[in-house]
């Protein structure tokens, strides 16, 4: 392994070992018991929104990624404004909002692991072995969105 | 479980957005548990009973497959 990998594996270790160890102290019973999240303001959603179209039309117009700093802008703006969008307030927030974004959280975990595996498949079969190229952003992209489509059309069935 | 939220509603005469402001939540909310789409927590249930003035008992029933 390179040394960059190893730092930034042993960096990644350092942050689950401090999350699991603060978790243990205060975390269950600020996010567990009491069903609530602190989220971004809601206009922040119009903000996501806005990067998110933003970066899916550069893409558009530079497809082959000849430009670099399109081609960064397109992997980094599209999973930024995909948070903004996750992370930002719906308009009521009351504890139903709180148990459709649990569920539709799960859901798209779960997709996400489930596509995750099958490119692993895909890729073993085909002997193609560039499964590197779409590992980490590709899952958290695809996640995002799974979450967004689960979560929106949930809350508009139940506006019916 | 069977609720009678409509009822309840209709003897005070509210609308359910007006019992959604009562009680700070969506409209969405109070039309989901009507239709039974949507248990509410014990907070809600016990701010609902506030409202109407009556014991959560009398507005949500256990139905036999619960």
């Amino acid at each position: 392994m390179e040394k960059t990998t190893i730092f930034t594996v042993s960096i990644l270790v350092i942050i689950v070992i401090v999350m699991l160890f603060t978790s243990k102290i205060n975390f269950t019973d600020k996010v567990d018991i009491k069903n609530k999240l602190k989220l971004l303001p809601y206009w922040l959603k119009f903000i996501g929104i806005a990067t998110a179209l933003f970066s899916i039309i550069a893409h558009l117009t530079d497809i082959y990624g000849e430009n670099k700093i399109i081609e960064l802008f397109w992997q980094i703006g599209l999973t930024v404004g995909l948070l903004f969008i996750v992370l930002s307030k719906e308009k009521s927030e009351d504890e139903m909002i709180m148990q459709l974004r649990l569920n539709s959280a799960f859901f798209a975990l779960i997709i996400g692991i489930i596509v995750h595996l099958l490119f692993i498949l895909i890729d073993k079969l085909l002997g193609a072995n560039d499964f590197q190229s779409y590992s980490s952003i590709y899952f958290i992209n695809f996640t995002l969105i799974a979450y967004i489509l689960f979560f929106y059309s949930l809350k508009r069935k139940l506006k019916k | 479980m069977k609720n009678r939220l409509k009822i309840e509603r209709a003897i005070l005469d509210i609308t359910q957005e007006e019992l959604a402001q009562k009680i700070g939540v969506s409209r969405q909310t109070i039309n989901s548990i009507e239709t039974n789409r949507y248990v509410p927590s014990t907070i809600l249930a016990l701010k609902i009973s506030r409202v109407f003035k009556k014991p959560v008992n009398e507005i949500f029933q256990l139905e036999n497959d619960d």
